[in-house]
């Protein structure tokens, strides 16, 4: 598993152009593609950030087979 | 039959970020008339050239740009459907691989035509070194001025991958995704361009529709109303594959040819040399069509004659030797795990129906599972909410209703 690392958690958010709604399912995909999974303090960060309830944000990513929620192991 | 490139002309010319090379070969002429002209006639351009949906609906574009352009709510979005999840359908990668400024061309007139700000393509997971060339593409197109607050004013692209599921090629599901929910259809209307991404006015179209909106453009629907037949103007890329000798992307006048053509001179013919038991002409959804009715014409309506549809115009062959049964099974393991949910016909059906083909694949079916298999397929096909579920059971209904022997066969060596 690639280690969660905040400092590159914040430049794809740059990259992304920040953290909005419009873009939250680019963003994650983005954090999958780096991290190997979608890391819990992500999810709360955005959660937070976005308005939308960390269990929403949860519901979705474990409903798509290429998000992972949990590292590989 | 000759193979007319219209959309493919510039495929594989050019280096793929290289937009002066694409600009010397006659590229952004559709951009630059679509600004003199303004995003009205845009519209009422493309409603003359008859362009219809390329993704397997076949709704006239013009019209979808013409209601989200009417609609006054904003910020308006334009999606890009590259999310091709059709079994046998590999058309799209090629223009987003080899010509992938005509697709962005596309995008920004769409965009300018409805009056969009933000735009997205969306990006099947499993391409990934596509999804990587159009992240390298968005920033160079930012910095020539193509993106961000360029000629046509802001414009932005998100290029999005998507995360796996099939059903999120359906124009609502896709929605959904990129709101960062499940990818689920729903009921329309109100339809995408009515209450679309974010509850705001949207347009979706398939790649291959918007390649050919620069092509119209450029040269003025005139010219491109003589390509193709009277009702169906343009040209459609036909992905061939199953059993034959020469798989690939083809691209063919409307109406040049016949079905039965496109096998033999294309695709040289099955592998075997045997002759040919079936083909689903419009992608894994499609109604299959037995070697006696090849010889209808590659129209929508030429081939919604002999009893299927043209769809993504994926064109799966297969071989004698091959039973009935097979083919079926093979399709129903796809589809039986990537409906929604979302409606109950489509949820339950696909997978009874993966059952009772796996139970004769198996050789254990009987006369009430071949009854049954018939009901729930007729019922999926009347009451699903969206085109996965009345489509799926086609396939299995044209089976039965073709090779029904296959299946009596299986019945028949049951042990009693």
């Amino acid at each position: 598993m690639k280690e969660f690392k905040r400092q590159a958690y914040q430049k794809l958010v740059e990259q992304s152009g920040g953290v909005s709604v419009e873009s939250l399912f680019v963003l994650l995909g983005r954090v999958q593609d780096t991290f190997g999974c979608v890391p819990r303090e992500v999810v709360r960060d955005l959660a937070a950030r976005t308005g939308f309830s960390e269990a929403l944000i949860y519901g979705a990513l474990t409903c798509y087979k290429d998000f992972d929620v949990r590292p590989e192991r | 039959m000759k193979e007319r490139k219209v959309l493919t002309r510039r495929v594989g010319k050019y280096e793929p970020l290289d937009l002066k090379a694409y600009k010397d070969m006659g590229g952004l002429g559709g951009l630059r008339r679509a600004l003199d002209i303004g995003p009205d006639s845009v519209i009422e351009e493309i409603k003359l050239s008859g362009l219809t949906g390329r993704g397997g609906a076949g709704y006239p574009t013009g019209l979808k740009w013409g209601s989200a352009a009417r609609e006054k709510k904003t910020p308006k979005y334009f999606i890009c459907n590259a999310d091709e999840g059709e079994l046998g359908t590999f058309k799209d990668k090629v223009l987003l691989d080899g010509d992938p400024w005509a697709v962005l061309e596309g995008i920004l007139i769409a965009a300018y035509a409805i009056g969009a700000e933000q735009a997205y393509i969306y990006i099947k997971g499993e391409y990934e070194d596509t999804f990587n060339l159009w992240g390298k593409l968005a920033v160079e197109a930012k910095k020539a001025g193509l993106l961000g607050k360029g000629i046509l004013g802001p414009v932005g692209l998100q290029v999005a991958r998507g995360k796996g599921p099939y059903i999120a090629g359906e124009e609502f599901a896709l929605i959904s995704s990129l709101e960062m929910r499940r990818a689920m259809s729903r009921l329309k209307p109100p339809y995408p361009s009515q209450q679309g991404l974010f509850g705001k006015p949207t347009v979706v179209n398939n790649v291959e529709t918007i390649a050919n909106v620069p092509v119209i453009l450029a040269e003025g629907a005139e010219e491109y109303l003589k390509l193709g037949v009277k009702d169906e103007p343009g040209t459609r890329l036909f992905s061939l594959s199953g059993d034959v000798k020469q798989s690939g992307v083809y691209e063919l006048e409307m109406g040049s040819g016949t079905l039965r053509e496109l096998i033999d001179e294309f695709g040289k013919g099955t592998i075997s040399g045997r002759p040919i038991k079936a083909v689903q002409p419009g992608g894994g959804t499609s109604a299959l069509l037995a070697a006696d009715s090849l010889d209808c014409s590659l129209t929508t309506e030429g081939i919604r004659k002999v009893g299927s549809s043209i769809g993504t115009a994926g064109v799966i062959v297969y071989e004698q030797g091959k039973s009935g049964v097979d083919i079926v099974k093979g399709l129903m393991e796809f589809y039986g795990v990537e409906s929604c949910g979302r409606c109950v016909p489509c949820r339950i059906g696909v997978v009874r129906m993966k059952e009772i083909v796996e139970r004769f694949s198996d050789g254990k079916g009987t006369p009430e599972d071949l009854e049954q298999l018939r009901q729930i397929g007729k019922a999926c096909v009347v009451a699903s909410t969206c085109g996965m579920g009345q489509a799926f059971p086609l396939p299995v209904l044209s089976a039965l209703e073709l090779f029904g022997e296959d299946f009596e066969t299986v019945i028949s060596k049951v042990p009693a």
